[in-house]
């Protein structure tokens, strides 16, 4: 790559307001080189409009963008190293595949040997030489995604840039597309921002993830410990299924919700920890609940029953009714027997107050933190149907 | 059964078709051999006032057409309208796709205000748009009243001269153009523009490159239908014009009406009628590949 250095990119406190709306409210983030990050948010949450400012389609009403080292705040999109995947791909429409890939080699006037063997190389890559000398129009979805890959791929950018570069492909193909970007992407070493919606996008294939709401950034990390550890209580509720309950921390376990239903959770500093009496935003994992057969238990006062279950073939998520009015959701192996009343419990679990995160359960050690240190895995025995980094 | 359905949708085209042919094609051929020396049959009652008449007793003769382009007047006549027209249209293009471009580019109030004013020409009759025009530039107008109380008693004025005629046209021609490029261009997504500045295009260069090719066929409709129009006006040369040199419309009308040569005036407009084919030539051009890549891209 023609970058020199070893410095990435680097945004700070980037802020735009388009019309009436603070659209981006303060935005800073640095990715390393060759990094893949990922801007994962809800709808309207700005992705787009940072991901514009960065290839210089739009320009920030302060703040900066720097990369490899230089400050390329002021510069037009065509003097950036950047390049960008449009999500509607963009392509031209009167150009041959060939033509779009070599557009930008042509203004750089290089000589014709090299563009031809340039951009063979970039549509083998991409799996595209036998498309050359088709127009966009005559290409399935998939192809031309790739084509706008290869068109941004063939001029060596120093920065990626991929709005939802996904979204108009099927689910199948979806999975197999990501693969090949990230695959492309580690090979060629190339710092990537990628804007996606879909969590399950963006847990398999980033290096860090930014989640973003509001045009602010909720929390920025890798994606084992956004999916295990989200600091605060939008993230918990955005990435992945989670249960979130109001409740309150009592001897052994937790009372949930308007019923203060008791659910036991096997951590010895849960109880000095969050045993001060106040509420709680209880949040686990549906992977982290347990739900076995009550049998002769019948006096347990957390007992429930299964009210619905949906299978997804090698697990299925149950929704356990606990209390007249809490319920949870859990995700279980397929040969689990769920007639009759069950108990549940909780291996591990997080307590956020205010929006942020307070503490974070460990299991079976019985070791739990207030926020920090190491994961332990979690979801013995249960395939996680949710994404999560280990499907990497 | 098959026969009787083709018989079915022939007779479905069939009155159109009559009726170009009885109203339209009919007497453009009689004028054809007219002009060719036939002045019996259907072109008696023509002939019986015709002045300067050549006739033929063989299959036809060029005589007219040989006598027409020989004269002064016409050959001038014939270079003002190509030059007025050719100027027109450059003029007409430049303006259509300043003013869209910038409606486009910027999607500001100004640019859409801008669109809807250029189109404004469109709702005014070019016979009293014409008049004004002539007003504004000409010996006591606005121009020259201007231009003397700054000072300026010598300014030149514009009436009745080909440049006023080149004015006017615009003023008829731009409203099309301006709903045409922008129509064309709002249908361009700007990510194809922002593309091009991405792989490293400059405004310049993305417009030439991009927005010019994926616009052409609006670009082609507006330059063939502002020149045809432009060829074959006669309001606009009419009022505003020179007496002579002037365009082949009015040329050819004043030598049917004053000078009572209704060959040698229909020989103009076979004249006028060929350089409309030729400007129409790259219209055809445009619709034929826009029609092959949409079906290629349907495949
Ligand atoms: N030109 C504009 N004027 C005013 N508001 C705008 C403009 N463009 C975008 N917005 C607003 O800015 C917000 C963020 O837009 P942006 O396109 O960055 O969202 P996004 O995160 O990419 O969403 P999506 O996932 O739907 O693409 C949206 O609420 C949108 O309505
Ligand atoms: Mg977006």
């Amino acid at each position: 790559m023609s970058a020199q250095n070893t410095q990435g990119l680097e945004i700070s406190n980037l802020m735009k307001r388009l019309g009436d709306n603070a659209v981006v409210k303060g935005i800073s983030l640095t990715a390393r080189r060759g990094e893949l990050v990922c801007l994962l948010g809800p709808s309207g949450c700005g992705k787009t409009t940072t991901l514009r400012m960065i290839g210089g389609f739009l320009s920030p009403d302060s703040g900066s963008i720097s990369l490899g080292g230089l400050d390329i705040t002021e510069l037009p999109p065509e003097r950036r190293p950047t390049a960008m995947v449009f999500q509607n791909y963009a392509l031209w429409p009167h150009m041959t595949v060939y033509k779009n890939v070599a557009f930008g080699l042509r203004l750089r006037r290089l000589p014709k040997t090299e563009i031809n063997d340039r951009v063979d190389a970039v549509l083998k890559m991409v799996n595209l030489v036998h498309a050359k000398d088709r127009h966009p129009g005559a290409l399935s979805g998939g192809e031309q995604q790739r084509v706008a890959l290869a068109r941004a791929l063939v001029l060596e950018p120093q920065l990626l840039l991929l709005d939802e570069p996904l979204s108009n492909l099927d689910a199948k193909l979806r999975v197999e597309v990501r693969e090949e970007i990230r695959e492309i992407q580690q090979r060629l070493a190339i710092t990537t921002v990628f804007v996606t919606h879909d969590q399950d996008e963006a847990l398999s294939i980033s290096d860090r993830i930014a989640v973003m709401s509001g045009g602010r950034i909720e929390q920025y990390s890798d994606p084992d410990s956004l999916y295990r550890r989200p600091e605060s209580r939008f993230v918990a509720g955005f990435v992945g299924s989670m249960n979130i309950l109001s409740g309150r921390i009592v001897a052994g376990g937790i009372t949930l919700g308007p019923d203060g239903v008791f659910i036991p959770c096997d951590d010895a500093v849960l109880a000095n920890y969050g045993g001060d009496g106040g509420e709680w935003e209880v949040a686990f994992r549906l992977e982290d609940v347990d739900v076995q057969s009550a049998g002769g238990l019948t006096s347990l006062p957390h007992r429930g029953s299964v009210a619905r279950q949906v299978s997804h073939g090698h697990f299925k998520e149950v929704l356990v009714e606990v209390g007249e009015h809490t319920s949870i959701r859990a995700y279980l192996g397929p040969d689990v027997d769920l007639s009759g009343p069950v108990v549940v419990s909780v291996r591990r679990l997080l307590l956020y107050r205010d929006g942020a995160l307070c503490y974070e359960s460990h299991p079976a050690s019985g070791r739990g933190q207030p926020t920090g240190g190491e994961s332990l895995p979690g979801g013995a025995g249960l395939t996680s149907s949710s994404p999560s980094g280990s499907l990497r | 059964m098959r026969f009787l359905r083709r018989l079915g949708q022939l007779l479905m085209v069939a009155p159109p078709i009559l009726v170009i042919g009885v109203f339209v094609g009919f007497p453009i051929a009689i004028s054809a051999i007219y002009t060719l020396g036939h002045l019996g049959g259907p072109n008696s009652a023509v002939s019986a006032i015709g002045l300067h008449q050549v006739s033929t007793k063989g299959l036809f003769t060029l005589k007219v057409y040989k006598d027409v382009f020989a004269e002064r007047n016409f050959q001038a006549s014939l270079v003002a309208s190509v030059w007025v027209t050719v100027v027109s249209v450059a003029v007409v293009l430049v303006l259509s796709w300043a003013i869209a471009l910038y409606a486009w580019r910027t999607r500001s109030r100004l640019g859409r205000a801008l669109t809807a004013l250029a189109v404004v020409p469109m709702f005014i009759p070019v016979v009293i748009a014409s008049y004004s025009i002539l007003q504004f530039f000409s010996y006591g107008g606005f121009v020259k009243t201007v231009a003397s109380a700054l000072g300026m008693p010598h300014f030149p004025t514009l009436g009745y001269s080909l440049q006023l005629v080149v004015i006017a046209e615009i003023w008829v021609s731009v409203p099309f153009g301006v709903l045409m490029i922008s129509s064309g261009l709002g249908g361009i997504p700007p990510s194809a523009f922002e593309a091009a500045r991405d792989v490293g295009a400059s405004v310049v260069r993305a417009t030439w490159k991009i927005l010019v090719p994926m616009n052409l066929l609006p670009t082609v409709i507006v330059t063939c239908f502002t020149g045809i129009s432009v060829l074959g006006s006669f309001t606009v040369p009419y009022l505003v014009g020179p007496t002579t040199p002037t365009l082949l419309g009015p040329e050819a009308t004043e030598t049917f009406q004053s000078f009572a040569e209704p060959q040698q005036a229909e020989v103009m407009a076979v004249a006028l009628f060929g350089l409309s084919i030729i400007v129409a030539v790259p219209y055809i051009w445009a619709t034929y590949r826009a029609n092959r890549t949409s079906r290629a891209q349907a495949l």
